[in-house]
């Protein structure tokens, strides 16, 4: 267990040192901000500061521990709605916050890279 | 004076006829125009509709008609829930000019109970704060110290009812964010078990974590809004399936033989004023006949680390939908559909949320999401475990909210000296536990400070009728600030 | 298509990734309406417009159908699945996440029997799972909009093990999914108006090689000659690159790419490398609990499962006699089937009901580009005129010339399209025919000699003269049988 922890630190600093200002531009490529270049380096100073508060967490034995995605005892599964229509939301009251709008449609710039 | 009574009496008294709808709505708007200025709690107020709310009940009262538990009531709403036809901004700028298409749930329970909501209030952006700074709008002051924050994320909330423009509140609970403020500002608030209050209108930020949170000028107020909210709701899927409870009776039961766990490891590093603080209430609830009970939450120390993590991943995804495309901001500089997005996004999220976005995104990455999404997802399954180990030997758990008292605006810039405001606070969300902040008196430069009062899930009337039972004897929530005009 | 020619030592691998939309009547998460073909944004919701605070509820019909499609390929369900987050950035996309099931999907492992070149064969599928999906974007010259009305629709995606070596067997594979997915009615599986769509991965190995060369995934194929268009193109296209390229390490020829193919240009075109492959970033969808299901429900559904296509298949073989490749095809269909069966209601010949089903009516209606069930010819009226065949009222050309009648006027009835023609009235009057056997038979004496020597096609010939006097109309049994008497009394003298 001892190696163990000692194998995450390691890959932990590596983490860390792989952290760079490349890593932030692909991190906001990925979220979609256009960071400027100034940005860049609060946040890389800032992101490298939390994660490496974060990386305590490395310290914790977790060996067979089932990771923990829903918290409420009482409820463990997903309802189910009976499969009726409602209108809940006309397109003019759509529309009516719609930044662009052309026939009835939202209206974006046209789409020069392709779909994913 | 009506802004010194609870939501109770100002109910209590329209009912009996003893003040109309319209004198109580003129009243608080005649203090909110007197001192709002100085506190900056709203970001909007709805006068007319408030007016028109006023008037309708004065008139459904005359007609003899059946009214609502909390009819006369005025409420404020924190900017991140949905009340339909206002703005919901959530203190951001991508959000500038949003109308929300629906209210929330709970928004919607308090209506048909007739209260009359009143303005929305400021907050961090997208709830993500612990001092309201974070609000691409304005600062909110503390009215107990005009030069502090009121915390956060639901400042403007807590602000309100702590300067009295209105004696109930809703907030919202993430991390701390209902009772972090609600304790920096003297005034009772509380996080329901995760499931409780529907999430359905709330403007989500950490989905496994948010809870919609009452604020009140004391517990039983706090109680009266949990009856109204507290229940299943079909449109949120994490909603408890379980009818709402009866507060008011049952929270008036003596708290005799209540074992009180505390972990006083976990509390070491507590400064000398706030320690002295708690450990005088602990002496009030023995008083009430409580046994206190040492516990082990020494996991604890791990809550922050697996609270940002999972919290930012959850968030990196729920912001995604901000984007130009459907509403709110569209940047005027973008030319192309990718310019949409990047100027948008670029333009519209401050700082704090932008870095928790980031954040959120990298731990979610392929290569990382082991590392630190899963790791996350185990730590918090072993606190979890902690706190259930710890209910075995106790019926509730006490703990300060906070580890420091108001601080000054502008006065921590570090954002990882922020996120440690919320150490004892942010268990609960990742436990979905309920927990009650209520007033435990004030620091030597009349800081309010708060003890916070933990439960089992569901255990919400339990917590609430320890806090009731506390706030008899030890009064704090009785003090009104002078808010220097 | 020979691949052993055409291939050579190169052996294609293919899979086929299907979304279906199911056919609920609400969307997957929401309650606005799951309809086609309606005005832009007018089956919204706050929730398939994303809007702040909104969240999603499943829908339960979404999930039967799902759980119906699982058992009908024979497929184990996950009494336990999870739905997860995927993150694209796309404006039909209007949460900028896709609520799908990654990790934990409902359904795992199944298969379908298609007939490919008269062979029946078996696939394997590897998993099938609820998402989603997107809105619709719009292309217009200087810029795109944007309609919801198809987002939050629900969707199962199937996926297939890597199983299938040729574009026959891609289409005859998609072709038994969909008639499964039309025979539990899950979904409208409408080609054209999307509600079942492709994605096909195709690479290429040599025979022998273990392990699999880089793939390019293929999208926009609107029909089942497409798809096989487009496999085939892009099966002969990396052939040739990595012939081309021996000495290049093979990762390099092909890299992992998205193609679009071009129905216009006849060729599969670049739409994206995946030079990274898009992080999804998946990740448990904290708004949703996992799906549980009992095992007492998954038992009610399979016992109200409909006759699936392979029992149905299997059924017109033993029962009715049909060939194997005949039953398939009338099976994969549900709508011919459901025709072939309406007919046998009123007529038992099915062998010679199948032909014309599948042979004869079809070759008149291809022009029109029709099905037959989508003409106004009933299946009463095609019964109808096998039996009058059957019967012996009407035989052979004439049969084909009453069904073109048919077919140019859909709603007239065979009998009484003959009624109107006397040449198309049957002559089984013996004293009729009898004259003209008699002429054939003197303006032929050198046939009548071949047959007196034993030479049947003279035979055949001569009956063929007599048929051609009465234009077809006599019926073969009396002709034969007055051409042997008759023969057989000039064989007397």
């Amino acid at each position: 267990m001892k190696s163990g922890i000692v194998l995450l630190i390691f890959l932990g600093y590596l983490f860390m040192a792989t952290l760079d200002k490349n890593t932030v531009k692909y991190l906001a490529d990925l979220s979609r901000i256009a960071v400027s270049s100034a940005e860049e380096d609060s946040l890389l100073k800032d992101l490298k500061k939390i994660l490496s508060y974060v990386e305590q967490l490395n310290e914790v034995d977790t060996a067979n521990i089932q990771p923990c995605t829903y918290v409420t005892k009482a409820l463990t599964q997903t309802p189910l709605r009976e499969d009726v229509c409602e209108t809940t939301l006309t397109r003019e009251q759509f529309l009516k916050g719609a930044p662009q709008q052309i026939g009835g449609m939202l209206r974006v710039p046209q789409v020069i890279k392709s779909e994913p | 004076m009506i802004h010194t009574y609870s939501a109770n009496l100002v109910h209590e008294h329209f009912m009996s006829g003893k003040l109309s709808a319209q004198e109580i709505v003129t009243s608080y708007f005649d203090r909110i125009k007197r001192y709002e200025p100085k506190v900056d709690a709203f970001l909007s107020l709805s006068f007319d509709r408030a007016v028109a709310k006023a008037k309708a009940l004065d008139e459904k009262r005359a007609a003899k008609q059946p009214l609502g538990k909390l009819a006369g009531i005025p409420v404020a709403i924190k900017d991140n829930i949905n009340v339909q036809g206002e703005i919901s901004t959530c203190s951001s700028k991508i959000l500038e000019n949003y109308k929300a298409p629906f209210s929330a749930t709970a928004v919607n329970l308090i209506e048909a109970e007739d209260a009359i909501i009143i303005g929305k209030t400021n907050c961090d952006e997208f709830a993500m704060g612990s001092s309201t700074e974070h609000s691409a709008y304005k600062r909110t002051k503390n009215p107990w110290n005009l030069a502090c924050t009121p915390g956060g994320s639901s400042g403007g909330s807590a602000a309100a009812v702590a300067a009295r423009f209105c004696p109930v509140s809703l907030g919202s609970d993430t991390g701390g964010s209902v009772r972090q403020p609600g304790a920096l500002c003297g005034i009772a608030a509380f996080k329901p078990t995760y499931g409780r209050i529907s999430r359905y209108g709330l403007v989500a930020y950490g989905s496994s974590l948010d809870q919609i949170g009452p604020f009140g000028t004391c517990v039983e107020d706090i109680a009266l809004m949990m009856e109204v909210m507290g229940r299943h709701c079909p449109k949120d899927s994490t909603s408890v399936p379980k009818g709402p409870d009866e507060y008011m009776h049952s929270i008036k039961q003596p708290i005799k033989g209540m074992k009180i766990g505390v972990p006083w490891q976990f509390l070491q590093a507590l400064r000398a004023d706030a320690m002295k603080n708690f450990q005088e209430a602990m002496k009030t609830l023995e008083s009430l006949g409580c046994q206190l009970v040492e516990v082990d939450l020494s996991l604890l120390k791990y809550s922050l680390p697996t609270y940002y993590i999972l919290a930012t991943a959850e968030a990196s995804t729920n912001l995604a939908r901000y984007d130009g495309i459907r509403y709110g901001l569209r940047s005027q500089q973008a030319k192309t559909l990718d310019e949409v997005y990047d100027f948008t996004r670029e333009e519209g999220f401050g700082a704090e949320v932008k870095r928790r976005i980031l954040l959120g995104t990298f731990v979610l990455s392929s290569g990382y999401k082991d590392a630190y999404y899963k790791q996350a997802q185990k730590v918090r399954a072993l606190i979890i475990q902690q706190y259930e180990k710890a209910f075995s030997t106790c019926d509730i758990i006490a703990t300060p909210v906070t580890p420091n008292p108001c601080f000054e605006l502008g006065s921590i810039q570090d954002p990882l000296q922020m996120y440690l405001e919320d150490i004892y606070t942010i268990g609960l969300n990742l436990a979905g536990l309920p927990g009650m902040s209520v007033p435990s008196g004030f620091t030597q430069d009349n800081k309010p400070l708060g003890l916070q009062l933990i439960g089992p899930q569901l255990g919400d009337v339990l917590v609430t009728k320890a806090a009731y039972n506390f706030q008899q004897t030890a009064a704090f929530h009785n003090a009104i600030p002078d808010i220097k005009e | 298509m020979n691949t052993k020619i055409h291939h050579g030592d190169w052996e294609p691998i293919i899979g086929l990734e299907i979304h279906a939309e199911l056919n609920t009547k609400s969307k997957l998460f929401s309650s606005d309406a799951n309809r086609f073909g309606a005005e832009p944004n007018t089956n919204i919701s706050e929730v398939s417009t994303a809007q702040p605070g909104s969240l999603p509820v499943l829908n339960k019909e979404a999930v039967k159908k799902a759980v119906q499609f699982g058992l009908s390929i024979g497929a184990h369900i996950n009494l336990v699945s999870q739905f997860d987050r995927k993150s694209y950035f796309y404006p039909d996309n209007p949460r900028n996440f896709q609520i799908t099931q990654y990790e934990t999907p409902i359904i795992i492992g199944g298969s379908v029997v298609a007939v490919v070149d008269g062979q029946e064969k078996e696939f394997q599928i590897t998993r099938a799972h609820i998402e989603d999906d997107s809105g619709m974007l719009k292309h217009f010259t200087n810029f795109a909009g944007v309609d919801y009305n198809r987002a939050g629709v629900p969707l199962i995606e199937i996926v297939s093990e890597p199983c299938m070596h040729t574009p026959k067997d891609a289409s005859a594979y998609a072709m038994a999914i969909k008639a499964i997915l039309e025979y539990i009615d899950a979904s409208d599986c409408n080609m054209e108006e999307g509600s079942l769509r492709f994605d096909v991965n195709v690479s290429v190995r040599k025979k022998g090689e273990t392990g699999f060369r880089n793939k390019i995934e293929i999208k926009n194929m609107n029909s089942f000659s497409n798809l096989e268009l487009a496999i085939s193109h892009e099966i002969f296209r990396q052939i040739k690159a990595y012939e081309e390229n021996p000495n290049v390490d093979p990762k390099e020829v092909i890299t992992q790419a998205t193609h679009r193919w071009d129905p216009d240009k006849g060729e599969t075109v670049l739409m994206r490398k995946k030079e990274y492959a898009d992080d999804y970033r998946y990740f448990p969808e904290p708004d949703l609990l996992p799906l549980v299901l009992s095992q007492s429900y998954v038992d009610d559904i399979r016992k109200t499962l409909p006759e699936l296509p392979l029992q149905k298949e299997k059924r017109y073989v033993e029962s009715l006699g049909l060939a194997v490749h005949q039953a398939f095809f009338l099976a994969s269909d549900k709508k011919l089937a459901d025709y072939f069966e309406a007919c046998l209601e009123t007529c038992s010949n099915a062998k010679l009901l199948t032909n014309w089903l599948i042979v004869e009516f079809p070759g008149r209606l291809k022009e029109k580009n029709l099905s037959l069930y989508q003409t106004a010819i009933l299946p009463e009226h095609v019964a109808e005129l096998v039996n009058l065949i059957d019967k012996g009222d009407i035989h052979g050309k004439i049969a084909k010339c009453v069904a073109d009648e048919m077919v140019a006027a859909p709603g007239t009835t065979a009998s009484s399209i003959v009624a109107k023609n006397p040449d198309y009235q049957p002559l089984n009057d013996k004293s009729a025919i009898e004259p003209l056997v008699d002429t054939v038979l003197a303006e032929n004496q050198d046939s009548v000699d071949s047959v007196l020597s034993g030479r049947d096609r003279a035979f055949a010939y001569l009956v063929g003269q007599v048929m051609k006097a009465t234009k077809g109309t006599a019926s073969p049994q009396v002709v034969n049988e007055l051409l042997k008497e008759k023969i057989a009394k000039i064989a007397a003298k």
